[in-house]
Parts: C-alpha cells; sequence; structure tokens
C-alpha cells in the first residue's frame, strides 16, 4: 500500500468524514489533538500536535479570540470569512486543501481550524517546539568575525541572513524533500547575481532526490556534487551565516535544510578551503601569509610521512651526512620496517582521533592525552617507533588542522602517498600526485571547474586566492562565480 | 570540448619537455649544430603547420579526422595508420621512461614494475578528459618553468662560452640534430586534430613552437656551456645540468616528480588520441583506455619499440612530417580546392559558395 495515498486527497467539507479520514491516515497517533468546540454554533475541530505548537501563545492569540466571536445566524462560509478578514490569529496563516499539506504543516507546529461544512482547513503558524538557541559555531570560529552560527531550525537561519542582507534581490525558495521525514529545505540566492541556468540546474538536481529522510546536510551533498569520483568535496558547508552571505554575494546558491546547522554551498572552489573570514579583518599581507600558510600545510599534511619514507628508504642522498647518520641511528633500533611504522602511527593517530570525538568531550580529553603522550612517548621509548619519522606524523598531523575542512581528504591521501611512497619512492608519490592532480583538474560543479581560478587560469578572479588584494581592489573587481564557468 | 591557449600551450610543451628530459647526447656532441638542428626543425615545423592551418581554416571540416570521416575507406585505412603511430610512441614514451628510471633510480627493479603505476594513471588521465590534460599540463608546466628558471640562473655562474666556439659547422650534424629534434615532435602529428579543442589553433601553435624553441636552445645552451664535455658521457645530460647546479646539488631526483607529471601527461595525451582513431569500435570508453594502455605497455616491455637511436631517428622523422604535415595538407587542399568549384543553392534559390 502507497503510504504516501493521502498526499493529494482532497479534504473533505463534512466533520466526520474529515476526522474519520485523520484516525485512518494518523491511526493511533498520541500526539495528534483533535479538539472538537463550537464557534457560533457550527461545528469546529482544533487541530495541534503535543509539544510542537506554543501554548503560551495559542491561548491568548488563536483561542482567545475564535471563543469571542459571535454571529448570529452564522452559516460556516461567513464564520470562516469573517476568521479570515477581521482576526489576525498569526502573521503566518494559510489554508490547506489537501491531507499531505495539512499534516505537512501540523508537523511543522502549525495549528489548524476544521470548520463544518467548508472547504479548506485555517492555518496559523504558532511554532513552539523546543529548539537551541543561536550560538558560536563550534567547527568554524573566527578571531574577529560574528559569534552568531546556524542553529537547527530553519526558520531561525533565514533570519540570521535576512538580518545581513536587507535587500529585495535576496531570494529564498523552499522545498519540501524526504518522503517520510518531509524535511523543509531553502534555497537562497541574490537574483541580481545569480546565473538563471545555474539555478535551473540545481532545481533538477535537487529534484532527482528521492530519499526516505533527510536528516543532516550529508544526505543532500551527493546529489549536488559532479557524478564523477572525486578526492575533494566540490560543495562547500559552513555554519556562519556572514560567510554564506559573503558566497551569495559572489553568485553562488546556497542551502539550508532544516535540521542541520549547515549550509550548502555550491559552486565551491578549491582554493576556498584555505580562506577564511578573519582573512578580510587582517590586512592584506598578513592575510597572504595566513593563506600560504594554509597551503604549505595542507601539502605537509598529505605529503610529509610519505615523502619522509621515500626518501629515507628510496633516495637518502637527499639527507646531509649529518641528518642522515641522526636518521640511521634513531632507525636502526626499530623492529619495524619504516612504512610499517609510520602506518602505525597514522592509524593510531585516527584511532584515538575518532574515539575523542565520539566520547563525551570529558573522556574524549581524556583519552586524547593518553593515547598522544602516554602511548606515543612509550612506543618511541620501547624503541618500536623512531623520533623523527614520530616527528613526521605529528607535523603532518597538526598540518591538517589549518584546513579543517579538507580533513577528509587529506587524512585518505596521507595513506595513500605513505603507500605509493613505500612502494615507489619519489616516483611513486610524483605518481599518486598525478592522479590527485587529474582528479582535481577533471572535477567542476555547475560548469565551474573546481581548481579554477587557476587551471583554468583567469588573472581577473585571481585576487582573491592566494594573495588577497585589498578590499578597494576587491570591490572594483567585483567577483562573481560564474564569470568562471565553462559551457 | 575548446580548451584554453595556456591548456593547450601546456599541453603541448609538457609532451616535448618530457622528450627534453630524457635526451641522450651521442658522442661527439656540438651544440652549435644542435642549436641550428633545433631551429631549422621549428622552421620546418612552423612551415607545414601554417600551410595546413591556412587550410584548415579554409576548410568546412574541424579537423582531420572529421575530414576523412567522410569517406569510410579512407577513415579505416587511415584510423589503422595513425592509431598504430600513437600506440607506438606511447609505446617509445613508456620504453623511456622505464629506461630512465631504471638507469637512474631503480636499477634493480623489473621495468614491468615500473610501467604499470604510470599506464595505469595515465589511463585515468586519458579518461578524465582533455580538458582535464591541459589543466593539469599548465600546473606541471608552472613548476617545470620555476625550476627551469632557477636552474638556469644557478647556471649562469658555471656558463663557458670557449665550448661554443665551433671552428667549422658541419651541415651534415645539423641535419643530424634537424632529424632527431623532428623524431622527438610527436606533438606535431597531433597538430591536424589538435584543431578541434584549441579555440586558436594558429595562435597557439606558434605560441608552442616559440617557446618550445626558447627552451629547447636554452637547455641545450646551458648542457653545452655547463657541462662542457661531460654532456657526451652522461646519458641523460639535462638531468645531469638540473642536479649539478647551486641549490639542487643532490636534490636532482626533484625532476623526477616533474618528468613523472608529465610523462603521465604525455602518456594520457597519446590514450586520448588512439581513443579518437578507436571511436567507431564499439566498446566502452573506459574499456578501450584500458586496452590501450595494455598495448603500448607489452610494446614497451616486450623490445617492439626501442630507444631513439640513428635509424629509428631517421624514420620516426619522416613519419612525423608525413602524418602531421604532407598528409593532411594533401587531403585539406584536395578538399578546399574542390570547394572552390562547388556552387549551392540556398532556400531562396540564391547562388553561394561554402566558403563565403
Amino acid at each position: 500500500m502507497d503510504t504516501n495515498f493521502y498526499e493529494n486527497r482532497k479534504i473533505p467539507s463534512n466533520i466526520e468524514s474529515f476526522i474519520a479520514d485523520l484516525t485512518t491516515i494518523m491511526g493511533d497517533n498520541a500526539g495528534l489533538l483533535k479538539n472538537r468546540i463550537e464557534i457560533s454554533g457550527i461545528k469546529c475541530v482544533f487541530l495541534s500536535f503535543d509539544g510542537m505548537a506554543s501554548l503560551a501563545i495559542m491561548t491568548p492569540l488563536v483561542l482567545n479570540p475564535l471563543e469571542e466571536i459571535e454571529i448570529r445566524r452564522a452559516t460556516p462560509y461567513e464564520l470562516k470569512n469573517h476568521i479570515k478578514s477581521k482576526l489576525i490569529l498569526s502573521t503566518d496563516s494559510i489554508e490547506c486543501f489537501t491531507y499531505g499539506d495539512l499534516l505537512r504543516r501540523l508537523m511543522s507546529g502549525f495549528v489548524f481550524l476544521f470548520i463544518d461544512g467548508t472547504e479548506g482547513v485555517l492555518g496559523y503558524g504558532i511554532q513552539g517546539y523546543e529548539r537551541r538557541m543561536v550560538g558560536e559555531p563550534e567547527g568554524e570560529t573566527d578571531i574577529k568575525g560574528g559569534r552568531e552560527g546556524f542553529t537547527e531550525t530553519l526558520n531561525t537561519n533565514i533570519s540570521l541572513i535576512r538580518r545581513r542582507m536587507k535587500t529585495p534581490d535576496l531570494r529564498f525558495e523552499r522545498f519540501v524533500i524526504g518522503k517520510k521525514s518531509r524535511t523543509d529545505v531553502a534555497f537562497i540566492y541574490l537574483k541580481d547575481k545569480i546565473d538563471r541556468k545555474m539555478l535551473r540546474e540545481m532545481r533538477k538536481k535537487l529534484s532527482s532526490v528521492e530519499l526516505e529522510t533527510v536528516l543532516s546536510s550529508g544526505y543532500i551533498r551527493p546529489f549536488l556534487e559532479s557524478d564523477k569520483f572525486g578526492f575533494f568535496d566540490t560543495v562547500g558547508t559552513t555554519e556562519r551565516p556572514d560567510v554564506l552571505c559573503g558566497k551569495i554575494l559572489e553568485g553562488r546558491i546556497a542551502m539550508l535544510i532544516d535540521g542541520s546547522p549547515y549550509a550548502l554551498i555550491v559552486p565551491y572552489l578549491f582554493i576556498e578551503n584555505f580562506q577564511t573570514l578573519d582573512d578580510y579583518a587582517s590586512r592584506p599581507f598578513y592575510a597572504f601569509f595566513i593563506r600560504m600558510i594554509k597551503i604549505i600545510g595542507f601539502f605537509i599534511s598529505i605529503l610529509l610521512p610519505g615523502v619522509y619514507v621515500a626518501i629515507a628508504t628510496f633516495h637518502p642522498e637527499f639527507f646531509n651526512e649529518k641528518l642522515l647518520l641522526i636518521l640511521a641511528e634513531a632507525e636502526s633500533g626499530a623492529p619495524l620496517p619504516l612504512f610499517a611504522e609510520a602506518f602505525i602511527m597514522l592509524l593510531l593517530y585516527e584511532l584515538i582521533k575518532e574515539s575523542a570525538i565520539r566520547l563525551p568531550r570529558a573522556i574524549g580529553s581524556a583519552v586524547s592525552i593518553i593515547g598522544g603522550f602516554i602511548i606515543g612517548d612509550a612506543a618511541v621509548s620501547s624503541g618500536i617507533v623512531s623520533n623523527p619519522l614520530l616527528i613526521a606524523v605529528a607535523l603532518s598531523v597538526t598540518a591538517s588542522f589549518v584546513i579543517p575542512s579538507l580533513t577528509e581528504s587529506t587524512t585518505l591521501l596521507r595513506f595513500i602517498f605513505l603507500a605509493a611512497g613505500s612502494l615507489f619512492g619519489l616516483y611513486g608519490i610524483a605518481t599518486v600526485l598525478s592522479l590527485v592532480l587529474f582528479n582535481i583538474t577533471s572535477e567542476d560543479n555547475m560548469g565551474v571547474p573546481y581548481f579554477s581560478p587557476i587551471t583554468p587560469f583567469s588573472l581577473r578572479s585571481m585576487g582573491d586566492t592566494a594573495i588577497r588584494l585589498p578590499l578597494k581592489k576587491l570591490q572594483k573587481r567585483n567577483f562573481n562565480i560564474n564569470n568562471l564557468r565553462e559551457e | 570540448m575548446k580548451i584554453s591557449s595556456v591548456g593547450a600551450i601546456s599541453l603541448l610543451l609538457i609532451s616535448r619537455i618530457f622528450t627534453l628530459m630524457i635526451y641522450t647526447a651521442d658522442k661527439g656532441f656540438t651544440s652549435v649544430s644542435f642549436l641550428l638542428g633545433i631551429c631549422l626543425s621549428t622552421v620546418i615545423q612552423g612551415i607545414l603547420s601554417l600551410i595546413l592551418i591556412l587550410l584548415v581554416k579554409k576548410s568546412s571540416a574541424d579537423d582531420f579526422y572529421s575530414l576523412i570521416s567522410e569517406n569510410r575507406f579512407l577513415m579505416i585505412v587511415l584510423s589503422l595508420f595513425y592509431g598504430a603511430f600513437f600506440i607506438l610512441s606511447g609505446g617509445t614514451v613508456l620504453k623511456n621512461f622505464t629506461s630512465f628510471a631504471n638507469g637512474l633510480f631503480f636499477e634493480n627493479v623489473s621495468a614491468f614494475v615500473i610501467a604499470i603505476p604510470i599506464i595505469l594513471v595515465a589511463v585515468y588521465g586519458a579518461f578524465s578528459g582533455i580538458t582535464s590534460l591541459s589543466r593539469s599540463a599548465s600546473v606541471i608546466f608552472c613548476i617545470f618553468a620555476f625550476m627551469f628558471l632557477i636552474t638556469s640562473v644557478l647556471s649562469a655562474e658555471k656558463i663557458s662560452p670557449a665550448v661554443f666556439n665551433e671552428t667549422t659547422l658541419s651541415l651534415s650534424s645539423v641535419v643530424k640534430y634537424t632529424i632527431y629534434d623532428i623524431s622527438a615532435s610527436p606533438e606535431f602529428v597531433m597538430l591536424p586534430f589538435f584543431c578541434l579543442y584549441s579555440k586558436n589553433i594558429r595562435k597557439d601553435y606558434f605560441s608552442f613552437l616559440s617557446l618550445r624553441l626558447v627552451i629547447l636552445t636554452t637547455s641545450s645552451f646551458l648542457m653545452a656551456s655547463v657541462l662542457k664535455d661531460f654532456v657526451n658521457y652522461t646519458d641523460f645530460p639535462f638531468f645531469t645540468l638540473s642536479g649539478a647546479v647551486g641549490g639542487f646539488i643532490k636534490s636532482d631526483a626533484l625532476y623526477l616528480v616533474i618528468w613523472t607529471l608529465s610523462a603521465s601527461v604525455k602518456l594520457s595525451l597519446i590514450l586520448h588520441f588512439v581513443n579518437i582513431f578507436t571511436e567507431k569500435i564499439p566498446l566502452k570508453k573506459h574499456l578501450k583506455f584500458i586496452l590501450s594502455g595494455i598495448i603500448i605497455t607489452l610494446i614497451s616491455l616486450t623490445g617492439t619499440v626501442t630507444g631513439n637511436n640513428g635509424n629509428s631517428q631517421i624514420i620516426s622523422a619522416v613519419f612525423i612530417l608525413l602524418m602531421g604535415g604532407i598528409i593532411p595538407i594533401i587531403f585539406f587542399s584536395k578538399e578546399v580546392f574542390s570547394l572552390d568549384k562547388k556552387t549551392y543553392y540556398d532556400n531562396n534559390n540564391n547562388l553561394y559558395s561554402d566558403r563565403m
């Protein structure tokens, strides 16, 4: 049986049929509150979901005004018209004619008034479910930026953006995704900046989502990415409304998902992984310095263990005599091959990191201390792992912290480069570099090459890449992502 | 899909740079003859490419493949001919690659073990498409250009002009180096098909030829003036040069990285062109790439192709000039001149020519 048989079913005008239908659809659902009332002698039913609507608002703003209505010998439609035209029970009021629409709103915190003998049900948005307050974005902290981050509530997030972009060109398009979860999602873009073709493509991509549930932004992300296998994310995420505003100002589309504090941004460029909002608060030369540190950090994080093993094993001539002797002495006591040492250390780090993330914070930090200090120290002092290798591994993982948006990719690539370097030395490293280069340059999203404006090169768009030109110059360039689009 | 000018030029340059890195000087290397040989080869290629490009502009076909596609028999014969050429070129590249790696870094490692990773990456690169290859090539070229610039600057103090005091110029040695340079330029065979990808083939190809000339003459000048007589005794003079100057001493393995990157781009490009000529074979694209990769590996490892020696250089040069210049010029001329004679009527019964 189709579980969504009611989706487009029309709501009857008879109150008994309506209640019977609701009972059939919802079953013995304890959460649905059906209160029969009479207003001016006409039978009505007041519907709400337990815990979804605000009781504090419902009584004074909806129920009390309804109780006070007195129309002599009123017909059902006269009553309905009176309520619709004379009373403002909520600024967010609607009328639903199908069960699908009604139930979706009901479960989003709307309350409904059904008047016997009329078609359609009047709904009022007086949501009052528990929600997290706006707080500091934990995964994307900035020193000089705002302290507000997205929450799990779509409407709150929309208001955070609206407050920062007070232009009528700001557009929100709302959709419902998820056959079961019926999750609200919203596109956000600036009408005067967006490319219409891109918008159509985005709508098309979204229409291909046929998931049962959408519980986080991660559920939608694969549908926005290109179909090719890629080492890197071509869809950006942010939990900062200020960052999101900056992105849509450049002609991008952002997407908010109810229940997720992370917004998705498309198209996204590789170089953006090295940019933060603080860069624009700092002086250009410092922003350039910080970005270079991040780029170097990226290469250190993916290459260092692999290159260290490759050079030490295949090309020791790279090291000067003194360093070579130190390394040889350190390695002489280690019982395992260099590759095995590096692999074990990296694996150990991933284990500790994962356990520290999953465990409650207090225990998580204890695990980090035990893992980092005690196990690390014991591994070195027992001679299982050499000190230089431990430094290489520690530097590599520390470097990856400067680019948190690339954590998944750097983790994977670090292991791949390590394996390649151990097997073939620098030749192996170069081979995997070629692979990564082919992969990264073949990626695009919505027609915008992921590696642009580096390649394909666009001088006009280079002002805010590794270098960050002064804002006076940047404003003249008026960068728009659509300039990088390739048909 | 059209590629950017930077991408097109880089793609062709990277392909040539690979050959430069594995250049082996023979006994009695004469620098001036070498320089003149390169210049002469560039002039020959430049003249032929100019004629070809002008004909392509006048032709109704976008590239050579679409021209020959009009005749089924011709298409099969030429596809076999060109497909075989690119397969053999790929085999030669791989052979040179494994010889170089065996000679310098992996003396006791089987050539097969060295060939497999690079051919796998090349298959992936070819599958990524020419756009991706051109973008990758521009990144690699930037890295090469940076290192080449540093090498050139650091070489300055070791330059000795005395080696350029050749009293007599031998015509035969100039011809020899001209033949060598042509034989090392399979990119020339790509030209008739490259028109399809390049937005402005004349500008792109002539920029490539000019830059190629600059890089080759500078590197041969440096090889001769820095390495002096040692150039005759080292297997890979350019590689030796890069490891012999300033801050690159002991760091020559860094060139191995650039060299591997360029080899993967060159092999991918060759596989891409092989795919063009196997378009009509009813196999999935990735299977064709894998199959071509296997054939190239087998050719290089079974000794079907040898390195660049005297006789094979002459044969290669002849084939490259024929396939890159003369054959396409003949076919395009035939088409362009026959178009001149043809007239058509449009919907309004007006007389017009295709070339208007």
